[in-house]
């Protein structure tokens, strides 16, 4: 279930500007202290939202990651990736 | 006892007040807003019931309650940074604690919320329909934005409970009931179009809403408002249970005006009822 952190790093990109500045600046080293798995790790870092997406990652939560171009995530980048996405298993 | 004066229906998309600011009083969003503030401010209630979701702004995952009730004396927000202007509203613990209490009664498990602020989801329709922030609120958050969602004849016969315990508050008050939220959206989803963030993914289904509302057929909508139908219409599409909520005090009534924004996926609509 750490998905969850991945949520979670969304909202706190979206609530603490010191750490949005971080994940600018360095995001390998801003997500390092977060419990992750080592495949939650490199599709962020990669912007893999698609692959977030289908293991439980909320929209609404990863699509804040373009406001600040985080993980490189630009609108047309994130959406031309997020379309590829299937929908994720309700029961996990 | 109180009474229940009047409902309404409106969109909460954080960035009207914005896109207002700088259009201007004339502009649809502004005039749309002003016509549902007219028919609440005639109905001339001393509290507004708010039906909402919250954005994982007030509640994040790690708690994040069905239903829940904030029971205080004073709210603040936005919490979210909607670009808008910060706002302090009374709560009416009176009456919210009186509506846990019966709703509890009643089968309905309220989860108690006393510390708390607001997101856009009520501070957009207040910044619009009270700027003046002086009608005290109760919001009642639904969630429908972390599926599985509460099934639209569960957040029915809830507004229904919450209607009847509204009208044995022993207080000489008037009463007004408010559901905020979309009928058809996607954000940051799979069925955004190349470019963009967010889109309405099934106007269709907001026309059917809209067509439902329009001529009071009530049961027709929560019957057809099924899991299935709301995903369909967008991974926000579970506002629609805000409105449906606030219609248990409307039932088959049908509103005093309405007007739709099929291509937005919401609508403004406002009944009276007394």
């Amino acid at each position: 279930m750490s998905i969850y952190a991945v949520n979670r790093l969304c909202r706190e990109a979206l609530r603490d500007a010191a750490f949005r500045a971080a994940l600018k600046r360095d995001p390998h080293a801003a997500i390092a202290p977060l419990s992750l798995t080592d495949e939650e790790r490199s599709a962020l870092i990669n912007g893999d939202v698609a692959w977030l997406y289908e293991r439980g990652a909320h929209p609404f939560l990863l699509a804040y990651l373009t406001r600040w171009e985080l993980f490189g995530l630009t609108v047309p980048l994130y959406s031309e990736r997020i379309r590829t996405a299937r929908e994720p298993d309700p029961t996990e | 006892m109180a009474e229940i004066v009047a409902a309404f229906g409106v969109p909460h998309t954080p960035n009207f007040p914005a896109l207002v600011a700088k259009q201007g009083p004339d502009c649809q969003t502004a005039r749309l807003y002003a016509e549902v503030a007219k028919h609440l401010h005639e109905a001339s209630p001393d509290v507004l019931v708010i039906y909402t979701d919250d954005h994982f702004n007030t509640f994040f995952l790690d708690n994040f309650p069905t239903f829940a009730i904030g029971v205080a004396n004073h709210i603040a927000g936005p919490n979210d940074q909607t670009a808008m202007p910060s706002y302090r509203v009374a709560g009416e613990p009176s009456l919210a604690g009186h509506v846990r209490a019966k709703a509890i009664a009643d089968g309905f498990d309220l989860s108690l919320v006393q510390e708390f602020d607001l997101d856009h989801s009520i501070m957009v329709p207040l910044h619009f329909l009270t700027p003046d922030m002086q009608i005290p609120i109760v919001p009642l958050f639904i969630n429908g934005l972390a599926p599985p969602l509460p099934s639209a004849q569960r957040c029915f016969a809830l507004g229904r409970a919450v209607g009847d315990a509204i009208e044995e508050w022993p207080a000489v008050k008037r009463v007004a009931v408010i559901g905020s939220g979309s009928f058809s959206l996607e954000i940051g989803g799979p069925r955004i179009p190349l470019g963009e963030r967010a889109c309405t993914p099934d106007p269709q289904w907001a026309e059917c809403v809209q067509d439902h509302l329009e001529h009071g057929r009530v049961a027709g909508l929560v019957e057809q408002a099924t899991a299935s139908r709301l995903a369909r219409a967008g991974n926000i599409g579970g506002e629609l249970l805000n409105w449906i909520a606030m219609l248990g005090v409307v039932g088959d009534r049908k509103p005093i005006f309405i007007a739709p924004e099929i291509e937005h996926g919401h609508a403004y609509a406002a009944w009276r009822l007394d």
